[in-house]
């Protein structure tokens, strides 16, 4: 009878084990996803940041007038982003030829952001454009 | 006891399966949701976005391209233009709707409505609900109040700038005095308000001011400037209108039309329009406000006697001058002048917000020692061509009589020239008249007391 009684205790704690080991791979799954997500939404909002700033600096504005894509570039290292973070800026306008600061990587999960912005001088109109900003991480 | 045994196995192991089952559920839909989640936030933020810099552009646009200068200040706001309104605002925001169109194809959708700005360039007074806005072909506006309580005065300062001109091209009305009429009419168009004033086409009546306050008890006042006597050209700058809306309370912003900008994703539900504050001064374009000051570099009279040229003196600004120009009034034509050329500024293309002229002379009264009434012996003149003007021209522009006194005197203090002086081209080439004749009567070939000139000088603020 004791015998019989050690067998189901026995089986019940393995159960319990199972129970526990198996919640325990759940949950640390679930945290490691939770954290490509913030990761990945941190990444996109560093995009948007990126081109909200530049343009705000009269950098993309300057970089149009000049057509000179290196002024965008300089800018970006100033602004002390995470090293892993790769940043890429291309800018459209109605009128001057694309800038770009380099070439997207085709094998790697790029999260864009887009804004639109004008270039005016001494309250003249001389174009408006789109700046894309294509950022990853390596 | 053994079925008993086999119950509690089969129960065991069931609620086993089913901890696994839910287990691996879990494990699917965490591996599902949370790239889902960030797809939808990611989503949200590029809606936000893109909606704020559309509406930013769209209003950075407005205040470069409209020619309508707005400046609001606590509960009043000012509208100033000139009708009718000459802008190229309806072909930019076409182009720009075409542009953002073609350029943002996928998700998120955005319309760009430019309509009721090119048609009507309607603004929105918030939080009255009171709308600014023309006619079609820009030549009359509109103010719309939706609740009459709220906007409780509306000042309209009406300048007509060289009437002549307006009138001769009608080839009609070239010369003789006629009346010329202004009007108000409500939302019905019954009249409401009316302005004549006869108007002599000579000189002195190139500038006519009308000044109106008025309550708004009506929903819509129209201030309509074609009119059987004044036909304007629209070809022509005519008329200056400043209007002002005085609110019960705080105004908070003056936008375009809040359907302007939509930005939306359908499959998300999520939408976001609407229109940033025209007044907000981080949506106008940053300008470098400084002063630049110009001194005469060559001065003579009308008869080159004396010439000043150079003439350093000019720049004396002791408040005792011990040296400096003088010119005589010798009686030989009726009137004398000395004309000041201004040395070249090297402006290129900055936009000139202000240019102020002072002169500091006095007037010798001479042995008759009476003084001149006549305001026209002492004017000062401004030159509006870009390639000068000769001295008799009759280009020349009245600025002001300056006040003649027999004792140092800064005379106009900060004259505003701006109305002459309104392109690089012209302030790198300023040239200014100043008639002088102190006595009267004059008899030829005797000097007749002469005008002392210690500088002339322009201030630029640019």
């Amino acid at each position: 009878m004791s015998k019989k009684a050690f067998i189901l205790t026995l089986d019940a704690a393995i159960s319990v084990i199972i129970l526990l080991t198996l919640l325990t791979a759940a949950n640390s799954y679930t945290v490691k996803i939770e954290k490509e997500t913030l990761s990945n939404l941190q990444l996109s909002r560093t995009g948007d940041d990126t081109l909200k700033i530049l343009e705000k600096r009269s950098i993309l504005k300057q970089s149009v007038q000049e057509s000179n894509s290196n002024l965008i570039k300089d800018e970006i290292e100033t602004m002390d982003l995470p090293k892993e973070y790769k940043v890429i800026i291309k800018v459209k306008c109605k009128n001057t030829p694309e800038l770009s600061t380099g070439i997207v990587p085709i094998n790697k999960q790029i999260i864009t952001s887009k804004i639109v912005f004008p270039v005016i001088q001494n309250n003249n109109l001389q174009d408006y454009c789109i700046a894309r900003s294509y950022i990853w991480q390596e | 006891m053994a079925r008993v045994k086999g119950v509690f196995s089969t129960l065991a192991f069931t609620v086993i399966g089913i901890a696994t089952l839910a287990l691996a559920i879990m494990l699917a839909n965490s591996v599902s949701k949370p790239e889902d989640r960030f797809t939808e936030v990611k989503k949200v933020d590029s809606v936000k976005e893109l909606s704020n810099s559309l509406q930013e552009t769209l209003a950075r646009i407005f205040n470069a391209e409209s020619n309508i200068q707005i400046t609001k200040n606590s509960n009043k706001v000012s509208f100033i233009e000139t009708l009718p309104l000459q802008t190229s605002l309806d072909s930019t925001l076409n182009n720009f709707q075409t542009f953002v169109t073609d350029e943002i194809k996928l998700s998120p959708t955005v319309n760009v409505s430019t309509s009721e700005i090119t048609n009507y360039l309607t603004l929105n007074i918030n939080p009255y609900n009171t709308t600014y806005k023309h006619s079609t072909s820009k030549d009359s506006i509109e103010i719309l109040p939706q609740n009459s309580s709220q906007i409780t005065n509306a000042k309209f300062e009406i300048k007509i700038q060289d009437i002549i001109s307006a009138l001769t091209t009608t080839n009609t009305l070239a010369t003789g005095p006629l009346n010329l009429e202004v009007k108000i009419t409500n939302s019905s168009g019954s009249q409401f308000y009316t302005f004549t004033k006869l108007i002599n086409l000579t000189e002195d009546e190139k500038v006519l001011d009308i000044k109106i306050t008025s309550t708004i008890d009506n929903k819509t006042i129209s201030i309509i400037t074609k009119n059987k006597k004044l036909i304007v050209n629209a070809s022509q700058k005519q008329i200056d209108i400043n209007t002002t809306l005085t609110a019960t309370d705080i105004i908070d912003s003056i936008t375009l039309p809040k359907n302007s900008v939509d930005v939306f994703i359908p499959s998300l539900e999520v939408q976001k329009s609407g229109s940033k504050d025209l007044t907000d001064s981080s949506l106008k374009d940053p300008t470098i406000d400084f002063t630049l000051t110009a001194y005469a570099k060559e001065a003579f009279e009308e008869d080159n006697d004396p010439t000043w040229n150079p003439a350093p003196e000019l720049i004396n600004e002791d408040p005792n001058p011990e040296v400096f120009i003088t010119a005589q009034d010798e009686d030989v034509t009726p009137l004398d002048y000395i004309i000041f050329k201004f040395n070249n500024l090297l402006l290129t293309n900055e936009t000139i917000n202000s240019v102020k002229l002072s002169i500091k002379h006095k007037d010798n009264l001479g042995d008759d020692g009476e003084l001149d009434l006549y305001p026209e012996k002492r004017v000062i003149h401004c030159c509006p061509l870009e390639a000068g003007c000769t001295p008799d021209s009759l280009s020349w522009i009245k600025i002001a009589n300056y006040q003649i006194s027999n004792s140092w005197i800064i005379s106009p203090y900060k004259l505003e020239i701006s109305e002459c002086i309104n392109t690089t081209a012209l302030a790198n080439n300023i040239q200014i008249k100043m008639i002088y004749d102190p006595y009267e009567p004059a008899e030829i070939g005797v000097t007749k007391g002469y005008i002392d000139i210690d500088y002339v000088k322009v201030d630029m603020n640019k």
